[in-house]
């Protein structure tokens, strides 16, 4: 169980690092070689930070806020690193990511 | 911001963070690498010294192994006697005693038998590592000085940094490795940086608390007229608990196990199922009819605050005589020590801290690369200032690289009955450390700029050799360590490797993109040719 919960609030973490990343149009341009709509900047960006909260929520749940002030930013900080390196050698990884904000943002946009 | 921030204030900031930087440097990286390694500083000792190789042994009976043995170490009366059960990254039993001369001695014990363990003599990581990373290996108080003012220095750096950096968020996951080497390294240094950025600020500043009162000695006794009995009376239990000795001799203390189970109730009942247990019993006034039992827990296993919170028992009786535990008015301050010191129990924390502390030293070492790149860009490559720092930065990140590895191999080709007259093994151990170190400033010194990829590959071959000669010596190589479930040992051997792996890895990036022609390199380095 408590290896479960660390697992969850790292990849928790990665996905919110991945999620802020995407939300820059650089970072978009190099995963899916297109412009990013100012739509689905501000969900990608939502996304990330909710994801980052949830991580944070799963490190309390865990161990407690003394621990999990630690462990959160630390794992932030590994999230954060293999997010850029991921970026800067394999950027095509993330395309499952993105597409599925494509697809979401794409099909909020048709519901209005 | 932008108007916050005008051009003239930035170009003063970033000439300070450059000075300041290249100053620190070395200070910087020497505190931080042993500050790494001493994360698993009880794991290094394991390794250095192989009596220690035990697998955890379950609970154990002070009753049985420790207190029949008392009057066997002679301790002096009415003196202080501490022991500690085998904890999860100590698995032998700790004794601290002075004897009838005044000397003071820390024994191991075999958990399974009680025997006093016969160890390699090394100060290794706990002693040696430990030490360094706060005072340099330097006499008295000049290390401590040194340090506290590099750190002071580091949050400087820390905030100059953010503010000279021009896009912090635009480019908070930017790392362009195709890009000149300038900019590669900068965004690297960049990113190491800002990544762990409250780790980088918050170790500094607790490092400067846990010392406040070496670095201002006289501002914690004013509010006691300089009475220093009267704060410890406040802070410290030793002397809240203390009972004086009655000068004559009594009963020796004979039961302990059953004083500690008491403790670590009220603790359980108090905390909840996840409190931590003592972790020193102290007898007082040893031998005396007045001595007493200190069952204390200051480094508790289950939270990162640490502080004392202690028993005093009436040995004959088993009754609590009293209690410390201080009010949490520094419940803050007892966190950001906690922090610092890495007592706690979860391994994954460990780790990261580890992770963090490395890229701490690859936040400095990209930082050297930047500056000197820059220089190249400028062509003043061959000044002598570009000549000094880049010698300077070879001899601090790989020197001490080289010289840690020195260490290990010193330990493991020192005969352990050696016999020196006057000399202790464990000193033959650091002066081997420092060698490595100097051969490696006067190598960084001579080969200019050969240096930096030279020292890499040596890292490569002195890793392997430290792994092979741990095989040689104590027959653990990493199949018999698996085989044996000594993970300690794996694991050491293992990152020892990995890291030479990456030192290899980046010596030969350093021979692709120095074709060893001088003249070639700043038209690489250029912007208008680099290839994006």
């Amino acid at each position: 169980m408590a290896h479960l919960t660390l697992i969850i609030a790292s990849l928790l973490g990665l996905f919110g690092t991945a999620s802020l990343a995407l939300c820059q149009q650089r970072h978009w341009k190099s995963v899916m070689h297109a412009d990013l709509s100012s739509a689905s900047k501000s969900l990608i960006r939502n996304s990330g930070l909710v994801f980052l909260l949830l991580s944070l929520v799963v490190c309390i749940q865990r161990d407690g806020a003394g621990f999990a002030a630690l462990l959160w930013a630390l794992i932030f900080a590994v999230a954060s690193l293999i997010t850029a390196l991921v970026l800067s050698y394999q950027p095509r990884t993330l395309r499952f990511l993105a597409s599925a904000y494509s697809a979401l943002s794409g099909s909020s946009q048709n519901s209005r | 911001m932008a108007k916050l921030i005008s051009k003239q204030f930035r170009e003063s900031l970033t000439w300070f963070h450059t000075w300041l930087g290249i100053g620190l440097a070395a200070v910087l990286f020497a505190v931080f690498w042993t500050g790494t390694l001493t994360v698993f500083d009880k794991e290094i000792d394991q390794w250095m010294k192989p009596e220690l190789r035990i697998a955890q042994p379950g609970p154990v009976s002070l009753d049985q192994l420790v207190l029949p043995k008392l009057s066997e170490f002679d301790p002096a009366r009415e003196s202080e006697f501490w022991m500690s059960a085998p904890r999860d990254r100590i698995p032998a039993i700790r004794v601290l005693y002075e004897d009838q001369d005044g000397e003071s001695h820390e024994a191991m014990l075999d958990p399974r038998s009680g025997e006093v363990l016969d160890l390699t003599d090394s100060h290794a990581g706990s002693d040696f590592f430990f030490r360094f990373h706060f005072m340099l290996h330097m006499p008295g108080i000049i290390g401590y000085i040194v340090v506290g003012l590099a750190a002071v220095g580091m949050m400087a750096l820390v905030v100059s940094g953010i503010f000279i950096h021009r896009k912090i968020i635009q480019e908070f996951f930017t790392f362009r490795p195709q890009k000149s080497r300038r900019r590669s390294s900068l965004d690297f240094h960049n990113l190491t940086a800002v990544i762990a950025l409250p780790f980088h600020f918050l170790l500094p500043l607790s490092g400067l608390f846990i010392f406040a009162s070496i670095y201002f000695p006289w501002s914690l006794g004013l509010p006691y007229d300089g009475n220093a009995r009267g704060l410890n009376a406040e802070t410290s239990g030793y002397e809240y608990l203390a009972v004086p000795a009655a000068g004559q001799p009594g009963p020796p203390v004979e039961r302990i196990d059953a004083l500690v189970s008491t403790a670590d109730g009220i603790w359980l009942a108090e905390e909840g199922k996840r409190s931590s247990r003592a972790d020193w019993i102290g007898i007082f006034n040893y031998g005396d009819k007045n001595s007493y039992v200190i069952v204390e827990r200051y480094y508790p296993d289950n939270r990162v605050s640490i502080g004392p919170d202690q028993f005093s028992f009436d040995p004959t009786t088993q009754e609590i005589t009293n209690r410390f535990s201080p009010e949490p008015v520094h419940a803050a301050m007892n966190w950001l020590e906690g922090l610092h010191w890495v007592q706690f129990d979860h391994w994954p924390l460990r780790w990261l801290y580890f992770f963090a502390g490395l890229s701490g030293c690859a936040m400095i070492g990209s930082g050297m690369v930047f500056w000197m790149q820059a220089r190249i860009k400028k062509g003043t490559e061959d000044s002598v200032s570009v000549r000094v720092v880049r010698a300077m930065s070879v001899g601090a990140i790989t020197g001490i690289i080289i010289a840690s590895l020195g260490f290990f191999i010193g330990n493991r080709l020192i005969p352990k009955e050696i016999d020196i007259t006057g000399v202790h093994r464990h000193d033959l151990e650091i002066w081997v450390f420092f060698l490595f170190w100097a051969l490696s400033c006067v190598h960084a010194a001579l080969r200019g700029r050969e240096a930096w990829k030279e020292q890499n590959m040596a890292i490569m071959v002195l890793a392997v050799v430290t792994v092979v000669l741990n095989w040689v010596t104590t027959g653990h190589h990493p199949v018999a360590a698996v085989s044996e479930s000594l993970w300690v040992v794996l694991i050491m051997d293992v990152m020892i490797l990995a890291g030479g792996i990456v030192a290899w890895w980046v010596a030969l990036k350093m021979r692709d993109a120095s074709p060893g022609t001088a003249a070639l390199r700043p038209v690489i380095d250029s912007p208008n040719r680099s290839p994006n």
